[in-house]
């Protein structure tokens, strides 16, 4: 057994036995819903309802129910697709990224993080699959033999990789997450009193037993699992930044999207992980686990990753001065001081300026501020999707086509109702799943516990 | 002799771990240990023998590394050539530079999804599967270890004892324990399944093959409301929705051709139709390259009429430069024909300017009098 150094603040605070994390986490699965649970779950569930109306709508009427216009043709389908696709690299990059770099702080909020990582993909999901307008032939997207009368898919085009690489992301975090899930599911199981519940877990935990040779296995697997998502996660947004950065749009066409694009996602997902972690160690009682130093930490990766995305924000404006191209200057004169202005300040202020507030260590240790904050940058990465999309195509090289674009009630609609799906996944999620990787905590628990370093101090 | 079945019990990591220390100093071997986390060096006290599904995760990158390659090569190459975009992408390698995001894509696709259906099946994870631990509390904060002993069982207990187990338990195994049954699914539910795949089996099958869609889902989505852009409109011009443009509009950059697209048209161009262009190795040279995309995925590299679409058998009826039933064509006629295309072939003139179309005419002068 090594410890760690006194210095480092202890990851997990009180008096932990390793019985005490089992009852710890196993309590929001055992336990009644509270008050606060059932009122955001019927308020998740009135939004998700008003998102399937929404939807309905756009698959019966037609996309012509959307604010789109034969100037802007991609609007806010494609900015909540991306915006809901960035969100999920938080969790990848939380569970895999610090798997890989050992750091111990990702165990208490990596199986949430996760599980934010897969609902969120749902959600972007939903629109590319609506805006097929019959998402009924949605497969075919896949490469099917050619019976149907069209060609084969077209490798060469980047919506394709976009198919193959959120596919791939979906899948392989569903089951990275899956396979962590599974000990903490026998953990469940074997405290289980009623037959019901005892079933259901039994059926989930696949009949785990924690044999030696079990455990073995499991950790080289998410080892290679964190070695696999962590170039996954880099290349699905890249891929995503590639939609744009390979079409001849000015403003789209740039050679900086893909890092500038990972840094984004990055920035929002770890925001949304405050976001809800704020309000989920505060209703399932888990302030021990998820500390201070926790949301420190993460504020500090969306201090750096806010940095990067500012820096890129600048490098655009500098290269379309100097590249002496006169249709990419206009485009970036066009957003900053254009119709959309406004839309481009909000992603300045929210994106660049407000991050920077974190270098305070009282303003990065301040719940309430980073709850707020995390807000805001949210809906500063949702501007910045819209800014690229939207105002790069609403003055096209055609000054006549010009136009603007307002969403109607049922864009609105979808959107609302894909946050309203999220929130009804992640709080079923809260109340029925271990949202701490207990098992996985367990193994700091002598480390890095607030206990078993005090009690080495006195040794 | 009646074999017994002895388990220890610990609660804590690290006095489990001098216990199997201990066990195993002794020359005996424990026959599992089950803990609610992994316990780090447990394996290699107990001697267990490294993993090797890494490995077998490396193997599996590589099968769905070629998978992608070889996905990639026959669609795009193979099977159905296509040309996209004017690029000169009818050989793998030249095309390869988009598909690497599909290789890397389903490289961690197949190492990630069968590594972990491997993981699956090696530990005999399933839902449903029997093999849980025999202790509940080893999932919570207790350790166990499990002998298999023949005989005499009060040596193992005074070492498991000293070494720090709150408990000791011996048991009689009456009968071999089967915890490990492979498939143990309860009669009832397992007639469910096959009573739905049976269901679902028989909806595929039908006397006679299907050819039109059982139902139109959304009708709408199909058939416009408004007036289609070339369809028939009582008010338009012409009872035409599309409008003509000004008598004699020309796009910018366009060169009008006016010999008429008919036998005489042909005619015309084959005896009188001169090519404006020098004939010289820069211009054959730039319409070889221009062939090699846009002409030979049916007239073949050589001109012989043996492009892959042909030899796929995707398109038939293209004839060799060469060919006797084109006794003697001419740069003008074959200007007409990329022109106007003729019969099965389509026209190309939306995709090659006037002089790029003289530059492949040259071309394929040239492929006609190596094939004679
Ligand atoms: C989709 C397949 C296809 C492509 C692509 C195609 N062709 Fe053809 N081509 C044909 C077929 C089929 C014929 C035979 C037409 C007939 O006479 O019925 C033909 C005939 C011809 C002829 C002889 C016409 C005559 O005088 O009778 C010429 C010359 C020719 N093609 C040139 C070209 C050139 C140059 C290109 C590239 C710009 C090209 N073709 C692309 C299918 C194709």
């Amino acid at each position: 057994m090594h410890y760690e150094s006194e210095i480092r603040e202890p990851l997990v605070l009180g008096n932990k036995s390793y019985s005490d994390v089992t009852r710890d986490v196993a309590a929001p699965v055992e336990g009644k819903a509270n008050k606060m649970w059932w009122f955001a779950f019927t308020l998740a569930t009135i939004a998700f309802l008003w998102g399937i109306g929404a939807m309905a709508i756009t698959i019966g009427e037609g996309i012509g129910s959307w604010g789109l216009n034969k100037t802007v043709g991609w609007a806010w389908d494609i900015t909540n697709f991306v915006w809901w696709v960035g969100i999920g690299h938080a969790g990848t990059l939380i569970s895999a990224v610090l798997l890989l770099f050992r750091q111990k702080w990702r165990m208490s909020i990596n199986r949430s993080a996760e599980a934010m990582t897969i609902f969120a993909v749902v959600q972007a999901a939903l629109f590319p699959l609506l805006h097929m307008g019959r998402p009924w032939l949605a497969y075919w997207v896949f490469p099917f033999p050619n019976n149907f009368g069209s060609l084969w898919v077209n490798f060469n085009s980047p919506l394709l990789w976009d198919v193959f690489a959120i596919s791939t992301y979906f899948s392989v975090s569903t089951v990275f997450w899956y396979v962590g899930l599974i000990p903490d599911f026998a953990m469940i199981r074997d405290r289980a009193v009623k037959p019901f519940q005892k079933h259901i877990y039994k059926i989930m935990s696949f009949g785990w037993s924690g044999k030696a040779k079990h455990w073995q296995r499991f950790e080289e697997v998410s080892l290679v699992l964190a070695g696999l998502a962590t170039p996954l996660v880099l290349s699905v947004h890249t891929i995503v930044s590639m939609d744009f950065a390979t079409s001849v749009i000015p403003g789209w066409h740039t050679t900086i999207f893909p890092p500038y694009f990972v840094a984004g996602a990055i920035f929002s997902g770890f925001a949304m992980v405050q976001t809800l972690l704020i309000i989920m160690r505060k209703v399932v009682n888990l302030e021990s686990y998820i500390t201070i130093q926790h949301i420190e930490m993460m504020n500090i990766v969306i201090m750096l990753t806010g940095s990067i995305v500012g820096v890129a924000y600048i490098t655009e404006l500098f290269m379309a001065w100097y590249s002496g191209v006169e249709y990419e200057q206009y485009a970036f004169l066009n957003r900053a001081t254009g119709p959309y202005w406004w839309a481009y300040l909000s992603m300045m202020t929210f994106n660049v300026v407000s991050p920077q507030l974190m270098w305070f260590k009282k303003l990065r240790t301040s719940i309430m501020f980073t709850f707020v904050l995390s807000i805001i940058v949210n809906v500063g990465m949702w501007f910045e999707r819209f800014v690229i999309i939207v105002t790069s195509l609403h003055r096209d090289y055609l000054p006549s086509s010009w136009s603007m674009f307002s969403p109607t009630y049922v864009d609105i609609g979808i959107f609302v109702g894909t946050i309203g799906f999220f929130f009804v996944l992640f709080l079923l999620y809260a109340r029925t799943f271990p949202v701490i990787a207990q098992a996985e905590l367990k193994t700091i628990l002598k480390s890095s516990g607030e206990s078993q370093k005090k009690l080495h101090k006195h040794e | 002799m009646s074999k017994k079945l002895v388990h220890g019990l610990f609660d804590d990591d690290d006095i489990l771990m001098s216990g199997v220390k201990a066990v195993r100093q002794k020359g005996i071997d424990i026959d599992e240990v089950y803990t609610p986390f992994p316990v780090h060096g447990l394996d290699k006290a107990m001697g267990l023998k490294p993993t090797r599904i890494a490995s077998a995760a490396f193997i599996f990158g590589i099968i769905g590394f070629f998978f992608a390659i070889w996905l990639t090569w026959f669609m795009m190459i193979e099977d159905w050539p296509q040309n996209i975009g004017g690029k000169p992408s009818f050989t793998w390698l030249e095309n390869m530079p988009s598909f690497i995001p599909i290789m890397f894509e389903m490289t961690i696709f197949f190492t990630a999804h069968l590594m972990v259906t491997t993981y699956f099946f090696k530990n005999k994870l399933y839902p449903g599967s029997a093999g849980i631990n025999p202790d509940p509390r080893t999932t919570d904060d207790k350790f166990l270890m499990e002998f298999f002993v023949d005989g005499d069982t009060s040596n193992l207990e005074a070492i498991l004892k000293d070494s720090g187990a709150i408990e000791v338990t011996v048991k009689d195994i009456v009968e071999e324990e089967k915890r490990n049954l492979w498939f143990k699914l309860p009669p009832k539910s397992a007639s469910v399944v096959v009573i739905l795949l049976g269901l679902g089996l028989s909806s595929c099958s039908s006397d006679e093959p299907m050819r039109e869609p059982v139902s139109v889902y959304m009708p709408d989505m199909y058939h416009s409301v408004a007036y289609e852009p070339y369809s028939e409109d009582p008010n338009g011009i012409n009872s035409m929705e599309a409008r003509t443009p000004v008598d004699g509009t020309i796009k910018r950059g366009y060169v009008p051709y006016d010999i008429p697209n008919t036998n005489e048209g042909y005619q015309e161009a084959l005896m009188n139709l001169k090519s404006p262009i020098a004939s010289n190795d820069e211009n054959a040279k730039y319409g070889e390259e221009l062939y090699n995309i846009y002409c030979i995925s049916c007239h073949g590299i050589n001109g012989d009429g043996q492009g892959k679409l042909v030899q796929n058998e995707k398109f038939l009826g293209v004839p060799s430069y060469a060919a006797s039933r084109l006794p003697n064509i001419s740069e003008g006629s074959i200007f007409h024909v990329i022109t106007y295309g003729k019969n099965m072939m389509g026209s190309h003139a939306s995709q090659l300017t006037w002089d790029e179309r003289w530059k492949i005419s040259q071309h394929v002068l040239k492929l006609r009098s190596q094939l004679k």
